[in-house]
């Protein structure tokens, strides 16, 4: 008798929850029925200004020597690399990324350019002080600049340098052409006030060397 | 059957317009009230934050004009920011007139620079004078559009807040109402007064659940007007989601505990 009524019990539990399941079923199906496309352009809005979250923040960076591709990115706002160019005493940090954060730090990699390695334009930019890129206006053709990252070394060798306006962005094309390194800084001439000069570095990629544990 | 047609029609009813009114009463409470957002900006260091990253692109362009960072402290203050931050939200919410400090950040960036020429015996040439002119420009439209962004939005928010909140509060008094006239009926002409309560309730509680787990994290990587605009939006969406997730909690168990409470009554009655 007292299982019965337990069970009888447990079952009309169960039914009343159900009822109340298939309320909350049937509200949020109408819901999405009368506004779909109401959450359908809310989803989208949302996606268009949300950050790229794709890029992994733990995983090593690898790289495809077929494809020339990296399969794995840095995140957003780290550092991947070290740039070198000995003849000007320049070590510094590279950041995927080109905030004003990240050229406090050092060079800034701009996230529309490709990678080191990956045969496209490469674009580093960084400010022209003291502990920067300040000595950058002295290089001279046929200097070596080395990007050391954690999946290989390369080489570029620069060919061309000029001095631009800030809005001439022809100056620094980015595409998939032949593998160019470009490294933008501001250029102060002496004037006090806004500068809108920039010294833009041009080098060509002369020798890789992928570290075996990244292929 | 009609009877229990016409029985889950009204907990369905009721079921809804539960949910519907503690919605409202939260967009009410937050979103809608001024109030709340100025705590908020407090609690969320937001006018910090926000200082901090105008004197970041004020560093930005100090650093490649050849006029030294430190100038910073003098041609800015916090003070500026926290008042024409405070006179925008309340244009957004009484549609009381903006004052921003971009003009005291000119003269001040004047006054600066004129002393720290003085101070180097220098007589700008033309091109340098211009070259100023053009710094100063760039220094208030940053200042402007790192705080105020865009008017046309700040109008479109006035009109838009002050429109929902005004239909939020008519919208409140009638779903009282309905609620007021389903739980007369249920008490006065239904049996299991506890049972029928109950399930709208669970069920209220469980849209709830429902809608904070749909919603989950889609938001969290928004990127809007800038960096600390952002997280602002993120973290108030976090805070009312919160809110949601344990109204949902508390309805479903109060709807749970009057079921189970109108079964063991029934049965004891039987």
């Amino acid at each position: 008798m007292l299982n019965h009524k337990s069970t009888k019990r447990i079952k009309a539990t169960i039914e009343y929850i159900l009822v109340a399941f298939i309320y909350t079923v049937f509200f949020l199906a109408i819901i999405n029925i009368l506004f779909k496309n109401e959450i359908n352009s809310i989803i989208s809005t949302i996606n268009l200004i949300s950050i790229n979250n794709n890029y992994n923040n733990n995983e090593p960076i690898k790289f495809n020597l077929e494809s020339k591709n990296l399969e794995t990115y840095p995140s957003y706002g780290t550092q991947y690399a070290n740039l070198k160019i000995p003849t000007l005493n320049i070590d510094l940090k590279v950041f995927y990324g080109d905030t004003l954060a990240i050229l406090k730090e050092g060079i800034g990699h701009s996230s529309g350019s490709y990678f080191p390695g990956e045969g496209g334009s490469i674009l580093y930019m960084g400010h022209n002080t003291n502990n920067m890129l300040k000595d950058l206006k002295e290089i001279t053709n046929d200097t070596d600049i080395i990007i050391e990252t954690s999946y290989g070394i390369f080489t570029y060798k620069v060919y061309d340098t000029k001095i631009i306006n800030y809005k001439d962005l022809d100056e620094v094309p980015i595409n998939r052409d032949s593998e160019i390194l470009m490294l933008y800084t501001c250029y102060q001439s002496l004037t006090f006030g806004h500068t809108p000069k920039r010294f833009v570095t041009y080098a060509k990629l002369e020798q890789t060397i992928i570290k075996e544990d990244n292929l | 059957m009609k009877k229990t047609i016409i029985t889950h029609f009204i907990n369905f009813t009721l079921s809804i317009s539960i949910f519907l009114l503690i919605v409202l009463s939260i967009f009410s409470i937050t979103i809608f009230n001024e109030k709340y957002l100025l705590n908020y900006l407090t609690k969320e260091n937001y006018y910090e934050k926000s200082y901090q990253s105008i004197v970041e692109h004020f560093e930005n362009n100090l650093i490649q004009s050849g006029i030294e960072e430190n100038i910073i402290e003098k041609v800015i203050k916090k003070e500026y920011v926290i008042e024409d931050i405070n006179s925008i939200i309340a244009n957004i919410y009484t549609n009381k007139q903006i004052s921003i400090n971009s003009i005291n950040i000119r003269t001040n960036f004047n006054n600066t620079i004129t002393d720290i020429l003085k101070e180097h015996n220098r007589y700008p040439s033309i091109e340098e004078q211009n070259d100023i002119k053009v710094l100063e420009d760039k220094l208030a439209n940053i200042y402007e559009k790192e705080l105020l962004y865009s008017p046309d939005l700040i109008n479109k928010l006035y009109q838009n807040i002050n429109i929902l909140k005004k239909l939020t509060y008519v919208l409140i008094i009638i779903i009282s109402l309905i609620i007021i006239n389903l739980l007369a009926i249920i008490i006065y002409h239904l049996k299991d007064i506890k049972k029928n309560i109950g399930i709208a309730l669970l069920s209220s509680g469980l849209i709830f659940t429902a809608i904070k787990y749909y919603i989950g994290d889609t938001f969290k990587y928004i990127l809007f007007i800038n960096k600390n605009f952002s997280e602002l939006v993120i973290n108030i969406i976090t805070n009312i989601l919160k809110y949601v997730g344990i109204i949902g909690l508390i309805l479903g168990l109060l709807g749970f505990i009057l079921i189970i409470l109108s079964i063991f009554k029934k049965k004891n009655q039987n």
